[in-house]
């Protein structure tokens, strides 16, 4: 049977076969040694994904405790109370990203390239630039104690600080600053009865992500349910959520308020007494439910229902998106009598500012300053030129500015740009000292230490700031992050929680509010104004924009876990969809699943069709999030950026047609 | 386990604790067919424009309790149903002829269709206590079942036994609105199925499953 | 016709990369120097729990650490050429890179040090008999699943035992 001519018989072939495949078997017991476990440490923090402040607890393993495997929630917090967000999970794959800073880079004039710098020569080289200069700061998600200490360097430096935030899902600070004297009020979801959302899709974006969650599991408890109903031109998350979903436009929505107004009016004279001028403009007959209803494309006995709803006792939830609703939203707050009322509008009660954190403090504004010359540009966990919208003229003002620096724990698409990039520990590696108010009013301080020490040569926060400050001649009261800690922690009576992680609840009333004389008057106007914008014309589309929880503040991208957590139209992987009505798809002759171009005024974005009945036929939804341009292969170059279509966060219109 | 499904928010912070939990692959951004999230937020739109409403049910594997499909049709026993119930994936002994993703009726069952890289240093926030798997090999929810061991662990060195709700899942843990719920059917979540509210996906299956939907609440 | 190659020379070069990957996955790897003696320090009645810290933790620090050592070696090493080298590692402030294991599992599989010393209670020597005896330190071996399903199988009034012998889940997880 052999055939010994060719020297390899038969036999022999099956004895080589057979010795292959004992070696691949070998070599697949080479598999993955698993590392020890211990000494394993749980150590009580606080999370600092976002600025809500929630207590968790995290766990690490290996060599000296230095691996994070696990991070649950705080029992007893009164942020979290044990529960997570899906971003305060994921700080683990942020700590361990493989795209993260090593260190501070300078850009090389030379090659004109990043390269590696040490932090001496970096911080000499931003007072080199600053000198003499103006600077401009942009301050994005960033903790309320640094937040704070960038204000007061910015404020003894007369530089300017841009709110570099995304204003969908943040507080209505601006309506709230008009209208009730300052910023720090608090929706009162816990003990709220009745829920109107103005657009607002609270569930998915809202300043304190994991309370938003847990009030709605207490609205639903006990003998009285609360009722939560939505209006906004898609089924969001919290509209699926909701008892009822009003599908009204966006740029409807200020009207819609108005109409709700107008039926409260007519049911009780208390109503109009609380705002004179906002009750005149909704008094007007064209706000009549009827009127209304017709113009706006839903039932006027909703508007109605509402009314009544609101009426005893219930609350508005609006965001800091767009000035016209956050306007109409809390003006319909003021006459529905929820001001200060439990269940309503709360006052915050915050914790007396530790000494130094007080003014001076710069005001934020939303727009890039007009500098007399070229400005220097400090990017503090901001994005400009991948989250700014196109209206608040960042990224002409990176465009014109002599020098930019970033602090960021990544290359983000700005720090890419930036002449100098400082590295900033991420929340893991850094101790946390926050306080705040949750929902029902009561101020807290969250503190805890670094989870892990740091991977990498980066700063925290605090101690990176200062830096800055000093490299800008601004001299405050700590040497250093450590000086800054303990200042804080004895202000605030924090020394335990800051070195062994915890919390405390405050006990002591907020400040009662002086509101101005007729805090309505203010609405009123800027809702008048809204009502004048142009609606659709060349693009017939409303445009529903939202921010996926995953996608908190739009970063989030570069995190692999938060891919594939379903969003209610279906789950959106790696893609930007956008989501129309079958009958709209049906007249643009598009089928579901086909490549679209979703164009407005200032541009064009790609997208992939999805077909639902969740959303009016004469509104297109798209998810901020994706579209990234940098931060690994996670997120860079999957999705499209639907910031690309607008000026601001205002209502806008698009019209989709097919790509191929 | 019980999901209170008017409790739910859809937050995804149980799908995303359990990955983490679970060393579940990345995911591939160029295969996002092929991702793999062991609890998975299914949602269910209903109804026509304007009268629109939606379900979004988190679900793991529903632990069937009577002859599990996938252990049924699986030629090496690499999933079965347990003692206490529970229904685990033993990828040692996978053979990744996925039967199972056939016979499956609730699509709980992934398949690692490439091995799952962790990109350094993602490695270092693997969970010690759970394996880490290969190409070719199922997997599935398992009730976080090292959490059971270490509880029993603990219990036994302490001498006592394990309390109740000690044992806990990752997205149960992870849950702010409290809306799952984990434990013994006897203790921890004694009377939910008898709860008004209680039924099972694809319950005229028969296949009795262990994870126990409370419909949302009419107000 | 001469084939180019010849099947026995084929067959002996693939045996012995065989053999050589074998033994690189067996291999100890790089001791650290020392030489550590079992049987000796067996013989001065020291407890297997007073250098392998961590068994009844979790936390599997099993390997002594150089602090272990040092807590007992802190005179002068003389001749001996195991203390010697612990006096270089302690002069460097270096960790003993001990050799792997001496019982190495995949990854796969996941054995309790507690459940078995705290919980059960056995003797060390039941599973690491070898040490006993042993002046060199030993060799890396596998453990197989039916050495373990041997002694399993002979305690049924354990449900532990009898859990690991028929649910596969208790160590395969």
């Amino acid at each position: 049977m052999s055939d010994e001519k060719n020297g390899l018989s038969r036999r022999t072939l099956f004895q080589l076969a057979g010795i292959a495949g004992a070696a691949v078997a070998v070599e697949g017991c080479a598999e993955r040694e698993r590392r020890p476990i211990g000494p394993e440490r749980n150590v009580q923090t606080t999370c600092g994904a976002c600025p809500a402040g929630c207590g968790i607890v995290v766990r690490a393993v290996g060599p000296g405790s230095q691996d994070a495997v696990r991070i649950t929630g705080l029992s007893g917090h009164p942020v979290n109370d044990g529960g997570m967000c899906p971003r305060g999970i994921a700080e683990i794959q942020n700590l361990y990203h493989p795209e993260r800073l090593r260190g501070p880079l300078a850009r090389q004039p030379a090659t004109g390239k990043l390269e590696p710098i040490g932090w001496a020569e970096a911080f000499e080289r931003l007072a080199d630039k600053t000198r003499g200069s103006e600077v401009v700061f942009g301050a994005g998600d960033l903790g309320r104690g640094e937040r704070q200490l960038l204000r007061g360097i910015a404020a003894r430096r007369e530089a300017a600080v841009v709110d570099a935030r995304l204003p969908w899902g943040a507080a209505p600070v601006e309506a709230m600053r008009e209208m009730l004297g300052s910023g720090e009020w608090r929706f009162d979801l816990p003990r709220a009865t009745f829920v109107l959302s103005l657009g607002a899709d609270w569930l998915q974006s809202f300043p304190s992500p994991v309370e938003a969650q847990r009030a709605f599991g207490a609205m639903r408890e006990g003998p009285r349910r609360a009722c939560v109903v939505t209006a906004d031109a898609r089924l969001s998350v919290t509209a699926a959520r909701s008892n009822d979903w009003f599908p009204v436009a966006r740029h409807h929505l200020p009207e819609f308020a108005l109409s709700v107004a107008h039926a409260m009016v007519r049911m009780s004279p208390a109503v109009a007494a609380r705002s004179p001028a906002f009750a005149a403009l909704a008094g007007e007959t064209r706000f009549g439910a009827t009127e209304t209803g017709k113009r706006l494309g839903i039932r006027p006995h909703l508007i109605d229902w509402t009314a009544s709803g609101l009426g005893m006792g219930g609350v508005v939830v609006v965001d800091g998106a767009d000035r016209g609703i956050e306007a109409a939203g809390m003006a319909l707050n003021l006459v529905a009598g929820a001001i200060g009322r439990p269940g309503g509008v709360v006052a915050a009660a915050l914790p007396p500012l530790p000494a130094g954190l007080g003014e001076p403090q710069a005001r934020e504004t939303g727009e890039f300053p007009r500098t007399r010359a070229a400005p220097v540009v400090i990017l503090a966990a901001a994005n400009p030129v991948q989250l700014a919208l196109a209206g608040s003229g960042f990224r002409e003002g990176l465009a014109r500015a002599s020098f930019v620096v970033s602090l960021s724990p990544f290359l983000d698409e700005s720090a890419e740009r930036a002449d100098l990039v400082l590295p900033v520990s991420t929340p893991l590696e850094s101790r946390n000292l926050t306080w705040g108010c949750t929902l029902d009013g009561r101020g807290f301080v969250s503190a805890g230490p670094a989870a892990v020490k740091p991977l990498y040569d980066t700063l925290e926060w605090p101690e990176a700031l200062l830096r800055v400050g000093r490299a800008l001649s601004v001299e405050l009261p700590w040497k250093d992050a450590g000086a800054y800690f303990a200042a804080a922690a004895e202000a605030l009576s924090a020394q335990d929680l800051l070195k062994k992680g915890g919390f405390k609840s405050l006990e002591q009333d907020p400040a009662p509010p002086s509101l101005p004389a007729d805090p309505g008057a203010w609405a009123a106007e800027t809702v008048r104004s809204a009502l004048s914008r142009p609606g659709p014309g060349a693009f017939p589309l409303g445009l529903a924009v939202h921010v996926p929880l995953a996608f908190l503040g739009g970063s989030g991208a570069h995190l692999p876990y938060l891919h594939g957590i379903a969003q209610v139209s279906g789950r959106e992987i790696w893609q930007t969809v956008v989501e129309l009505h079958p009958d709209t798809a049906r007249a643009l002759h598009i089928p579901e699943g086909a490549p679209v171009w979703v164009d407005s005024a200032r541009g064009s974005i790609q997208a992939v069709l999805r077909l639902r009945q969740g959303i009016r036929p004469d509104s297109a939804g798209l998810a901020l999030g994706l579209g990234r341009k940098a931060l690994g292969a996670f997120a860079a170059e999957r999705g499209t950026n639907p910031l690309d279509l607008v000026e601001s966060a205002e209502p806008a219109f698009v019209r989709v047609r097919g790509a191929t | 386990m019980a999901v209170d499904l008017d409790r739910c928010t859809a937050c995804g912070a149980c799908t995303v604790a359990c990955a983490q939990e679970n060393n579940v692959a990345l995911g591939n951004p160029d295969r996002p067919d092929q991702l793999i999230r062991w609890m998975e937020i299914l949602p269910a739109e209903r109804g026509k424009y304007p009268e629109v409403s939606a379900r979004l049910a988190p679900s793991p594997c529903q632990h069937c309790d009577r002859e599990p499909p996938c252990a049924r049709v699986c030629p090496v026993y690499a999933t079965y149903r347990n003692v206490e119930g529970l229904i685990p994936q033993i990828y040692e002994q996978c053979i990744g002829c996925r039967y199972c993703v056939n016979a499956c009726p609730y699509t709980c069952k992934h398949f690692n269709w490439s091995r799952p890289e962790f990109p350094a240093p993602f490695e270092r926030g693997l969970n010690p206590d759970v394996s880490v798997r290969n190409a070719g090999v199922m997997e599935k929810c398992n009730f976080c079942y090292h959490r059971l061991q270490v509880v029993r662990d603990t219990a036994a060195q302490e001498g006592r036994e394990p309390k109740l709700g000690e044992y806990r899942t990752a997205c149960q843990e992870s849950c702010p609105t409290k809306a799952i719920r984990f434990g013994d059917l006897d203790g921890e979540l004694e009377g939910v199925r008898e709860n008004e509210r209680a039924f099972t996906l694809l319950e005229d299956l028969g296949l009795m499953p262990k994870v126990i939907y409370l419909k949302e609440k009419t107000s | 016709m001469r084939a180019p190659v010849s099947g026995p020379a084929v067959l002996g070069a693939l045996a012995a990369g065989l053999f050589g990957a074998v033994a690189v996955a067996t291999w100890a790897g790089p001791p650290s120097g020392i030489r550590f003696n079992h049987a000796a320090h067996l013989r001065a009645k020291i407890d297997c729990t007073s250098c392998h810290l961590g068994v009844m933790d979790p936390a599997e620090a099993r390997l002594p650490l150089l602090e272990t050592c040092t807590g007992c070696h802190k005179d002068a090493p003389g001749a001996n050429p195991g203390k010697q080298a612990l006096a270089r590692l302690a002069a460097e402030g270096a960790e003993p890179r001990w050799p792997v294991p001496s019982v190495r599992q995949p990854d796969h599989v996941f054995f309790s040090h507690p459940r078995h010393v705290d919980v059960a209670k056995l003797e060390c020597t039941v599973c690491h008999g070898e040490v006993v005896n042993a002046t060199e330190p030993p060799r890396t071996r596998r453990m197989s699943m039916y050495a373990c399903e041997g002694c399993h199988a002979r305690h049924p009034e354990s449900a532990g035992a009898t859990r690991a012998r028929f649910d596969c889940l208790e160590c395969h997880r």
